[in-house]
């Protein structure tokens, strides 16, 4: 399936309504991108709504490696101890679709 | 070149407004939307609920949808809670012990919580009247990473992580002090929980690091057995519901659903999230906290046969 991206920023209740998740799919990835299905008016009208910026995937795709590079970032500075910490992980870098 | 009446017998329908979902498979032309759409038998959908006020991870849970709970969790380590109506998130009294990687149950004005895992594998129980914490008895392992099932006065403290080493230990609660109850059949942190004291379910989970499960045991108030394996193996994530009719979602976007015997996949998070609260029932969820953003997301259970749009490429 193709997709399209967006930023937006969620403002909770609302953002996303079950009459919205129930007729596309939409997944959040760092630094407020959202991906949705290319040429899916629904998902073009919810895009619309929440005032969001539509982003090709280069440009989706450098907001989220600089938001997985900040994470990264930190999870480097921690101390040793605390990286072998079962719960603290390496972000993984993302690839969009 | 083959037409879709051709294919199938019948033309595609124009309508000019949706018409309610139909058989699975049908496919419509909405004049008025000027789109093309399919009707699919769909389980579940998530929306989004109202943000909580700050990061929140390892936190403990209890509630429902729209009266919920959520205390302590890092990072950082805080003694913080916060209570959901359904909309909004709003300050609750402060816990006694600020900690990460304690459990809950019960609900949002009679609440439990125990266990920790940051800053240590910690003891501590506190009880919550809706305005304000006061001590418990100790857990007899101090662990963290645990998971729980139960009310306040019947509750049930699930494996975890009494330092480095997982634990099979089960403690049950009644209000005042803990007791042994059976052991895991495999020592297990970072699992979720659902159900009540004498009939709970545990699944998922880590039992070495970088090591996840997708076994699920059952306890009928003495012994663990076997049940049916997530289709995802994971830790981190949550679980609330009843031990036939329980919900798992969370460590990624993955939701299942259990009846009893088996897992099912069913409609996915928008936001992936590790270490969340799940409280509520299978079919009317709440997935808060986290590792990642303060995301809050509302879960509505059933089988429905829903409209989708049509995306041509």
């Amino acid at each position: 399936m193709a997709y399209k991206y967006c930023t937006a920023e969620n403002w909770g209740k609302g953002f996303i309504e079950i009459g919205e998740s129930s007729r596309f799919d939409i997944s959040g990835l760092p630094g407020n991108v959202w991906r949705i299905p290319a040429n899916n008016k629904d998902a073009n009208l919810w895009v619309f709504k929440v005032a969001g910026s539509f982003k090709t995937k280069s440009e989706a795709q450098a907001i989220v490696d600089a938001e997985v590079a900040k994470a990264q970032a930190a999870y480097d500075a921690l101390p040793e101890d605390q990286k072998n910490n079962s719960l603290n992980r390496r972000p993984e870098n993302i690839v969009l679709e | 070149m083959a037409t879709y009446k051709g294919i199938n017998g019948y033309a595609v329908q124009t309508v000019a407004s949706d018409p309610s979902p139909g058989d699975p498979g049908q496919v419509f032309y909405n004049t008025t939307a000027k789109t093309f759409e399919y009707t699919i038998s769909q389980n579940g959908a998530w929306a989004t609920g109202g943000n909580l006020p700050a990061y929140k991870r390892m936190a403990a849970g209890a509630g429902t949808q729209t009266a919920a709970l959520l205390a302590g969790g890092g990072e950082p380590v805080s003694n913080a809670s916060f209570e959901y109506d359904g909309t909004t998130w709003t300050a609750g009294g402060n816990l006694g012990t600020a900690r990460e990687g304690l459990a809950g149950c019960g609900t949002q004005t009679v609440a439990v919580v125990f266990g920790s895992r940051t800053p240590t594998a910690g003891v501590l129980t506190e009880e919550y009247d809706g305005t304000t914490w006061t001590a418990g008895g100790n857990l007899g392992t101090g662990r963290g990473a645990l998971a729980s099932a139960g009310t306040q006065t019947t509750a049930l403290g699930i494996g975890g992580e009494t330092g480095p080493a997982r634990t099979t230990a089960t403690e049950e609660y009644n209000g005042t002090s803990w007791t042994a109850g059976g052991n895991l059949a495999t020592a297990t942190a970072m699992l979720a929980g659902a159900g009540l004291q004498t009939s709970a379910l545990a699944f998922g989970g880590q039992i070495n690091p970088g090591d996840q499960v997708g076994t699920t045991e059952e306890y009928d108030g003495t012994s663990w057995t076997a049940g049916g394996s997530l289709n995802t193996a994971r830790a981190s994530l949550g679980g609330c519901g009843t031990q036939t009719v329980a919900l798992a979602a969370g460590g990624g976007t993955y939701t299942e659903e259990y009846n009893g015997t088996s897992w099912t996949n069913v409609a996915s998070m928008s936001v992936g999230k590790n270490w969340p609260i799940l409280v509520g029932t299978q079919t009317s969820a709440l997935c808060a906290g986290g590792e990642g953003p303060t995301a809050t997301e509302e879960f509505t259970g059933g089988l429905q046969n829903v409209n989708k749009t049509i995306s041509f490429s």
